[in-house]
């Protein structure tokens, strides 16, 4: 068990180090030198001498492996750099942003995770009949849609159409509320966009629950239950249910990591402030230390969801030593 | 449980219920900012639009453009250039004061030329001061005298840009890049800042008694989105009043229909152009260019891609709404029979019988026309004249790339001296290019130092004759004939191809305000929409 | 592999209703796939109209920014979307093939090497990564590929591995080592021929991958604006305010419809192969 789990901090050890060496090197690779992206078509109102400034002050100027070192030094104090954009420090921007993420994607895994649970009991209970294959095709159907695209439609419809819900953002931004008109507020503004994240993961969730009660269900003891009179509803909530719901805990784990990289695309069509949304800001204006600094706070976080789960799931199956991780 | 039912139900209700309470202010306006420009001051505002014109609520100059971009007497109440024109001598206005209160005097004036000579390479206007200026002195209270190291006529339309920075704020700080607080942001401007939360709102209010004229507003309130969906999506709802952002044209019969929405519509000055490498075969001769331009439809380019709403693109550059524009340059209207003539006439012959041309000694002929991926009006526009080209036999496929990888080829470290590694490709120039009577000449000259533009690698003597003609008149009237002329030459030389100058848009809810200014070439958002300069 | 084991498999496979339901929507876009040219009203790349128009009966779906039929880009769109899906999709799968089978069949050092492989593949986030990378790369069919099929190999490999784990205990592939088959032959006769069915299972679920991933990216703007993807028909419908005018309703909806009914289509398919196929699902269902 304990060569496991170090076994498994090794892993997940290099995965960080790739991802690391990833985030200084592929950059580095592309033609082009901060100059091109900092002033965009506006850049030849720079002269040489503020140009080669701007080389020296991100270290252009050094060797390869100087940089590395650099950035590895920088990394470890925390610092990610400036951004080209904005020219302030990349870490103080993201940390501005992540509790919007943490707001927007804690309420969808939330949800998520208990209307998978809800439905998946209900749908094994009812295993076969015309309501279970329903409601798999229904949440394939909607797991299938393109996320953009159901944002998309969900503003078009709720928000441009009818009017029912702000159209994008965490807040409205030209008030002073407080206090339970701001939670209000922020509520309305969560909404949609933690509908469409729900939306794209319960059929996950949802299959899950359902195939691992169904395992349940088919084992020995709920045979022994069923066996001793008790009644149906008994025993699949009462026995069944806990069982089965063993799995889900890591899936909710494995769901923080997937919630955080689907959260790039909510976020921007909602034009909600979270981090996801800066880092394609960021792709967009090329910003790389941005960019950068985004991808690796979401890979750390979607990392380091994982080896939780890795270490969760024996803990609390004790049936199962070496967990597959497959989702 | 039917009353937990009922609960959750009326929750939700007033969840749904409760949305736009967004009460409109008497005295107050919402203008949405498209980008976030930091705390504005004129070392971290974010060039272009919004940034700039957002810190000129809160920053002046000793001049300042009118709607027609002609410099005008702004914090200066007179402003004199000497007869050898190195001497500009200012009187500046009585009784302006900081928005703090303290008195704005001659040593800011002078403090603010020294501290952008210091601090070279901090912001973008100590480029233009340290190119031109020699000495400043304060004389007294009000007048300030700037010693130039030679003539610099552009020096005027520098005076409108540099903003002025109160010493008793700056002369302590050492590092401009970073003072990143609101509480630095004081000017002497119309509006004060007092909120900035970064990409998500800036907060100005009046400063009463401005010495150009009342503020019409006593709160100006920039929510940031980023979105541009977002963005005309809250215009159109109501739920701000105007936005920084130019509106698409596809959007404009949408607003009109919008009762109590106005659009205003006016030229904009960036261009957009097909560039062509002059330096390399086929481009390097000029009927070859010129039958590139037979081959495109600039009016049917402004028609698709901008509805109608652009101006057809002047072979010799000046916007027609420029006061400098020469109508009698050759424009080349599309011309199939006159583009392929000249291709045939050069030996651009379809050999191998492939539809396409190739070059007289029978190789095969194509080029990408490179365009920046990620705007559609780029990538649009070298679709279709990709297809126009090939009408005339050219192999010539639109290839959208990164624009860095775009300007590594195009110009090479923002440096003509490096040549380029191009065919043909889409490009734009920026609107100063555009507000002096100069600006073309940067793109044509085939001397760097003043050609530093000229990234297509135009190069004929006739113009750089012309060119430096140009640029020793100092009279108004020889100065007009001799840009006439230089337009007749551009055009005739097709150093590249002006296809069109998208008009920039704008939409307001009148209600909100109706006395918005139009600046040529830039639009609404601007200081003078902001004040009552009438009254 | 046998005919006879082929017949079971295409039996239990008609037996699932969500696989019918599958192989017939992906029946109808190879339909459309194969006869785009014939269906479509017009050339997709000519300017036939004047841009922006709405639908009518010369332009059922209206036309787009400047002036091409909607309806006809969205027929040839299946083409690229599902083609590019396809491709990026086979080279991971073949990858994942040939990791799965030598990790599996060679065991030991390989196989940890690989397997820890395949684990760090699976722990970076995906879509950021993408995005990293098709910033970095810039637009193009070929970058797309790329940058699809690196990502996506390591979840086939992982269960073709196991797969192959399993079929080495099995009775004819014992027999065939204990009496001297070479590698080669083992491999090439007995090994490879009984995982092909899942590789396609799993082919077809990468694809459906692929077509979704492609179709953000487009969307986001890092995709090839030039090849008419259902993704880029969304990129320009919302660069060009689709949303804010009417248009969302013959622009916006129609290409997300048929993202999703393809990707459906290879859900359904795919899972019903797999659960056909892989002896480790199958009767749990």
């Amino acid at each position: 068990m304990r060569k496991f789990l170090l076994g498994k901090i090794l892993q997940y050890a290099i995965v960080m180090a790739v991802v690391v060496s990833l985030n200084f090197l592929l950059p580095r690779l592309m033609p082009g030198t901060p100059i091109e992206m900092l002033g965009g078509e506006g850049v030849w109102l720079l002269s040489q001498a503020e140009r080669d400034a701007i080389t020296a002050k991100h270290g252009l100027d050094k060797s390869l492996g100087q940089q590395y070192i650099q950035y590895l030094a920088n990394l470890f104090r925390g610092e990610l750099g400036h951004s080209y954009n904005w020219g302030q420090p990349v870490g103080q921007m993201i940390a501005k942003r992540l509790p919007w993420t943490l707001l927007l994607t804690g309420t969808a895994l939330i949800l998520s995770t208990s209307f998978g649970i809800l439905l998946g009991t209900f749908a094994s209970w009812r295993r076969g009949k015309k309501s279970d294959i329903l409601s798999i095709s229904a949440s394939m159907t909607v797991s299938s849609m393109p996320s953009f695209w159901l944002g998309m439609v969900l503003v078009a419809i709720f928000a441009v159409q009818l009017k029912l819900l702000p159209v994008f953002g965490a807040r409205s931004p030209w008030t002073d509320y407080t206090g339970f008109r701001l939670v209000l507020d922020v509520l309305e503004h969560l909404i949609l966009p933690v509908t469409s994240l729900v939306l794209l993961t319960l059929s996950g969730n949802f299959l899950l629950m359902r195939y691992s009660m169904l395992d349940v269900l088919g084992s020995d003891y709920v045979f022994m239950a069923r066996a001793k009179g008790m009644t149906e509803g008994a025993v699949v909530y009462r026995h069944a249910m806990r069982n089965a719901l063993l799995p889900m805990a890591t899936a909710f784990m494995l769901n923080v990591g997937f919630m955080f990289s689907g959260a790039i695309v909510t976020e921007t069509v909602f034009a909600y402030p979270g981090v996801g949304r800066m880092m394609y800001e960021a792709a967009l204006a090329r910003d790389y230390p941005l960019l950068q600094g985004a991808f690796l706070v979401i890979s750390i976080t979607v990392i380091g969801a994982n080896l939780l789960s890795d270490f969760l799931y024996p803990l609390l199956d004790p049936r199962v030593r070496r967990p597959s991780r497959e989702h | 449980m039917n009353k937990r039912i009922l609960v959750l139900g009326l929750a939700l209700a007033l969840l749904i219920t409760g949305i736009p309470i967004l009460v409109h202010a008497a005295g107050t306006i919402r203008i949405a900012a498209h980008l976030d420009s930091l705390n504005l001051t004129p070392f971290n505002y974010v060039t272009g639009t919004p940034g700039y014109r957002k810190m000129t609520l809160v920053y002046d100059s000793l001049l300042y453009g009118d709607a027609d971009n002609i410099p005008q007497p702004w914090l200066a109440e007179t402003a004199e250039l000497s007869e050898d024109g190195l001497l500009w001598t200012f009187v500046l206005r009585e009784g302006i004061t900081w928005h703090d209160g303290e008195p704005f005097t001659a040593y800011d004036v002078k403090f603010t030329f020294e501290y952008y000579l210091e601090y070279t390479g901090a912001g973008r206007f100590t480029g233009p001061i340290a190119r031109a200026v020699d000495r400043v002195w304060a004389y007294d209270d009000r007048t300030v005298k700037i010693y130039l190291k030679q003539e610099e006529p552009a020096f005027r339309f520098d005076l409108t840009d540099i903003p002025i920075l109160p010493r008793h704020i700056w002369k302590d700080i050492t590092d401009p890049d970073n003072a990143l607080d609101v509480s630095v942001t004081v000017g002497t401007g119309p509006y004060k800042l007092v909120e900035w939360r970064e990409a998500e709102i800036y907060r100005f209010e009046a400063n009463h008694g401005y010495f150009m004229g009342e503020p019409y507003f006593d709160t100006v309130i920039m929510p940031v989105i980023l979105d541009s969906t977002a963005l005309f999506t809250a215009l159109k709802v109501g739920e701000i009043d105007a936005a920084t952002l130019s509106v698409s044209a596809e959007l404009v019969a949408e607003f009109e229909a919008v009762d109590g929405l106005e659009v205003i519509a006016g030229p904009g000055y960036r261009s957009l152009t097909l560039k062509m490498n002059n330096g390399i075969p086929p481009f390097d001769d000029v009927e070859f260019r010129q039958a590139v331009a037979y081959a495109i439809d600039s009016q049917d380019l402004v028609d698709t891609i901008q509805l109608g709403y652009a101006a057809l693109g002047n072979m010799g550059y000046f916007h027609p709404a420029t006061p400098w524009f020469n109508p009698e340059a050759e424009q080349y209207e599309q011309d199939f029979a006159a583009a392929n003539a000249l291709l045939d006439g050069l030996g651009y012959l379809d050999v191998d019988g492939d539809g396409m041309r190739e070059y007289p000694d029978g190789s095969e002929l194509s080029f990408p026309i490179l365009c920046r991926a990620g705007t559609a009006q780029r990538t649009r526009s070298a679709e279709i004249i990709s297809d126009w080209l090939a009408e005339v036999g050219l192999d010539f496929p639109a290839q959208p790339m990164e624009w860095t990888a775009q300007v590594g080829l195009f110009w090479p470290d923002f440096n003509v001296r490096n040549g380029r590694d191009y065919g043909l490709g889409i490009w734009g120039w920026s609107p100063p290019a555009m507000f002096t009577p100069w600006g073309p000449i940067e793109m044509v000259h085939s001397d760097p130092d003043y050609g530093w533009l000229n990234i297509q690698g135009f190069a004929d003597p006739d113009m750089d004759a012309l060119c430096d003609d140009i640029l020793a008149t100092s009279d108004q009237a020889e100065l007009e004939i001799l840009i006439d002329e230089f337009q007749v030459l551009m055009a005739d030389g097709v150093p590249f191809v002006t296809l069109f100058y998208a008009d920039v848009i704008f939409a307001y809810w009148a209600d909100a305000h109706d006395q918005w200014v139009f600046r040529k070439g830039e639009g609404i958002h601007d200081k003078l929409s902001m004040i009552d300069m009438e009254g | 592999m046998s005919t006879s084991r082929l017949r079971e498999i295409l039996k239990t496979f008609r037996r699932n209703p969500l696989g019918v339901v599958g192989v017939s929507i992906l029946c109808a876009f190879l339909f459309v796939t194969v006869f785009a040219d014939v269906i479509s009203p017009y050339d997709p790349y000519e300017r036939v109209g004047k841009p922006f128009e709405k639908p009518s009966t010369t332009h059922l779906l209206g036309t787009n920014d400047i002036g091409q039929d909607l309806l006809s880009e969205m027929i040839h769109g299946a083409r690229i979307s599902l083609g590019l899906g396809f491709v990026a999709a086979t080279i991971a799968m073949t990858i994942g093939t040939v990791v799965g089978v030598v990790a599996g069949y060679a065991g030991g050092i390989v196989d940890t090497i690989l397997m820890r492989m395949v684990d760090i593949v699976l722990v970076i986030p995906f879509l950021p990564l993408m995005i990293l990378l098709a910033a970095l790369l810039g637009p193009s069919f070929w970058n797309l590929v790329l940058v699809l099929s690196v990502i996506i190999w390591a979840r086939p490999a992982r269960v073709i591995r196991a797969q192959v784990l399993s079929l080495k205990e099995r009775g004819h592939v014992v027999a065939a080592r204990s009496t001297g088959g070479t590698v080669a032959h083992i491999l090439f006769h007995h090994v490879i021929p009984a995982v092909l069915p899942l590789s396609l299972a799993q082919l077809i679920l990468a694809t459906r991958t692929t077509i979704l991933i492609e179709a953000s990216l487009s969307f986001l703007g890092l995709g090839d604006p030039i090849s008419k993807s259902w993704g880029t028909i969304l990129y320009y419908a919302q660069a060009r305010s689709a949303f804010l005018t009417g248009a969302w309703l013959w622009w916006i909806l129609p290409p997300g419809l048929l993202i999703s009914a393809a990707v459906l289509g290879f859900a359904f398919t795919g899972y019903a192969l797999e659960e056909t196929v892989n002896p480790r699902l199958r009767g749990r269902r």
